[in-house]
Parts: C-alpha cells; structure tokens; sequence
C-alpha cells in the first residue's frame, strides 16, 4: 500500500512524497510523476548508490515501479538529508565539491564531442554514448544532494531567520544568499529561460548544446551576518547551531541546485539527446527500432549491441 | 492587507501594470505575473517590481529577479488589484498597500 502525503518546501502539484514498504524494506518517491525510461533508471541506480555509499557508508535501496519512478531508501529523503548536513555541514561540502569536481570532469568531454555533433560516423556514435553514459552517471551521483535536500533546506533557513529575525531582518538576509555564479554565467551565455517539460530525463530540453560552467562559491559573507548572528547569540542560543549549520550550507546549496538546473538543460542533456537522437536515425534505418519508439527503452546494453552490428557491417 | 512570499527584497511605489508581452515597462511599473519563469524576468528587468500569484522562493525566476535586483514577492493574491492601481510595495515586510 502506497501512503501519500506532501511536504511545504516545494509548490502545490510539485510536492507529493510517497512511502511504501516492498519484502520488508522501507522505500520512498518524492518526484512521483516523473516516469523515467530504461536507460535513465539503469544509469541512475549506479549513480544513486554511489550517493547513498558516499554519504552514509553503506548500501541504500534503489528499485522502480511498474510505472517507471524511482523509489529510494528513506535516509535519501529530503528531510533526512537536511537533518544530517545541518548535523554535519562538512559532509555537504564534500558532497558538493565532488559534484563540482565531476562536472569539471564532463566539460572537456562535451567540448570534445561538441567539434563533431552533427556526425553520423558509427564508430564515433558508439564512442560518444559510451562517454556520455558515463557522464549521466558522475552528475547523478549527487542527485539527492544536489536537488532533493534544495527546497527543504531552504524552507528551514527561512522558517528559523523570521522565527529569531522578524520577517523583514530575515528576508533581507535570506535573499543574500539567493544567488549563483552560474546565473551570472548563464546570462553571459544567453542561457536564461526555464525549461517547462514533463520529461525530465535525457529529452528534457530541446535547445541546442551550450557549454558553460562556472564554480560555485563555497563560502558567501554579506554584511549583515555580524547583526544576525549577534541577534541569534542574544536571543535565541538554542537555536545557534542550527543557524550555523544552515548558515555554511544554504548559500552553496541555492548554487549547486541552479548550476544542476542550467547544466541539465542547456549543457549535458541537449548534447546527450543529440547524438541518441543520430543513433535513433541508424537504428530506425536499419529496421532495429520504429520511428515512434523511443531509443531509451532500449537500454544501454541494448543499444551498444546495435551499435555494434551496425559498426561490423 | 495583501501579502506573500519575499524574494528580492526592496521598496517601491508605482502603478500596478498586468503584464503583457512585448511591453516595456520602467521602473514606475509594479507589473503583475501570472506564471514566474526565468524568461519573463529577463524581460522585466526594468519595472519597479514584480507581483507573481505563482513562483516559490528557490525557483529559478526568483534567483534571478534576485540577480537583476527587481523587488519581487510570490504567492500574492492579486485579486483586488486593478490595472492602473497605484501601490506602494515593502518586499522584505511582504506587503502591498494600496494608495
């Protein structure tokens, strides 16, 4: 039986998380409406078990549904997440430095791939999706960190600020922190424009590839940090720790979940869905799939083998 | 008293304007947004404030009214607002007050 409820840190029709106990383990969903293909579950699972490894040490549940959604081991939800970086704000810098480390890994690959995009040399196509496989893993292994701690995150920075704050205090201190160098980046590149899709996989955005990145800020001051944490200090000592907790890791949680958001859908996902799209265009030619098949279905194995026979002919 | 959600912050009096496309709008415009998506801010980088019944304070169109420093509130009910009205607008207090 799937027990449904919904959180307050994301809006109305965003925010459904279920829970359900499958041969005795626990399991939860907190994107159930997004449906993923074979291919991004297969690449997923081996990102988020690294996630789980990295950030607890030790093997989490990952399994999908019928329905294709992804259900995860309950330490990986939001509200844990938050309760244990708030604890431990050392590990989500960890965390986060790895997601930087691994996109600063994927840049020159695109790059790479970029110089010859529009080709349809097998060879080449077989060498490109091997790669960029291996890229949708790096970024997903800080998904959970990445995106689904973001909004509660934020939600409990906000909620304690105009607790000990008052509401104006706070919301000129929060809105600090709103703010990212890949936004500065993107507006640079003419990389603004949100992608509203209902796919949130490698078909996510239809825009051509534009590579850009631009590491985030680690560690953010604003002039008003000596009055607030005076205020804090003063007023409200219980609730020091976790103002300093979320403190260190808020301003470089905004930056990472936007530099996720541009990286997706201006830079990897394009690039990704361009050559599966010139991969697509060989196997509908050469009767391995139909036109309206959609190539994920197929699954990464699947899809190395066509590649395979179509390179040996 | 009509309220909501603070994501830039910053004072400002002005006409309300219900956004339309194409329009310019300056800085005595307090323009009124249905949806809150990152290409509508682009475009409303000039007006005195924006006003969205939609939006949250992590999305993307709030880190960038943010970016560009245009106050913004979200989740405002807009309902007794008319084009025209003039307004005086305290992000960081979440209010709206008719004038």
């Amino acid at each position: 039986m799937i027990k449904k409820s919904k959180d307050k840190a994301r809006p109305d029709g965003q925010n459904e998380i279920w829970e359900r106990e499958v041969d005795g383990k626990q399991y939860i969903c907190e994107r159930p409406h997004y449906p993923w293909k074979k291919l991004e579950r297969e690449l997923h699972v081996i990102g988020y078990k690294f996630e789980g490894k990295l950030l607890y040490g030790k093997d989490v549940n990952v399994m999908s549904d019928d329905f294709t959604r992804e259900w995860i081991d309950p330490c990986l939800s939001s509200k844990v997440l938050v309760d244990t970086f708030t604890e431990n704000p050392n590990l989500y810098m960890y965390a986060c430095l790895g997601r930087v480390k691994n996109i600063n890994k994927i840049i020159p690959i695109l790059k790479k791939i970029e110089l010859h995009k529009d080709s349809n040399d097998i060879p080449q196509l077989k060498e490109d999706f091997i790669d960029l496989c291996q890229c949708f893993i790096d970024f997903y292994s800080f998904t959970f960190t990445g995106y689904f701690a973001y909004d509660e995150m934020i939600l409990r920075f906000q909620t304690l600020l105009k607790k000990v704050l008052g509401k104006k205090l706070a919301n000129q201190y929060i809105t600090e922190f709103l703010q990212a160098e890949i936004t500065k980046e993107a507006i640079k590149h003419n990389a603004i424009g949100t992608t509203e899709a209902a796919d949130r996989g490698i078909y996510y955005s239809s825009v051509d590839p534009i590579i850009f990145y631009k590491e985030p800020k680690v560690f953010h001051e604003t002039a008003l940090d000596q009055e607030v944490l005076l205020k804090f200090m003063e007023k409200s000592p219980e609730n020091l720790k976790e103002f300093l907790g979320l403190r260190s890791i808020a301003p470089l949680a905004v930056q990472i979940s936007e530099e996720g958001q541009y990286f997706e859908s201006k830079t990897f996902l394009p690039m990704f869905r361009l050559r599966l799209e010139k991969i697509k265009d060989h196997f509908v030619k050469n009767g391995m799939m139909k036109q309206d098949e959609d190539i994920r279905d197929l699954g990464k194995e699947k899809i190395l083998q066509n590649l395979e026979v179509l390179q040996c002919n | 008293m009509i309220t909501g959600t603070c994501v830039s912050p910053g004072e400002v009096k002005g006409r309300v304007r219900f956004f339309k496309e194409g329009v310019v709008y300056t800085n005595a415009d307090i323009v009124i947004l249905e949806s809150w998506l990152a290409q509508d801010i682009l475009a409303l980088k000039g007006a005195g404030a924006l006003l969205s019944t939609k939006g949250s304070l992590t999305a993307h169109a709030s880190i960038l009214s943010r970016e560009f420093g245009i106050p913004a509130l979200v989740k405002v009910d807009v309902s007794s607002l008319q084009e025209g009205d003039e307004v005086f607008v305290d992000t960081a207090e979440e209010l709206v007050e008719k004038k």
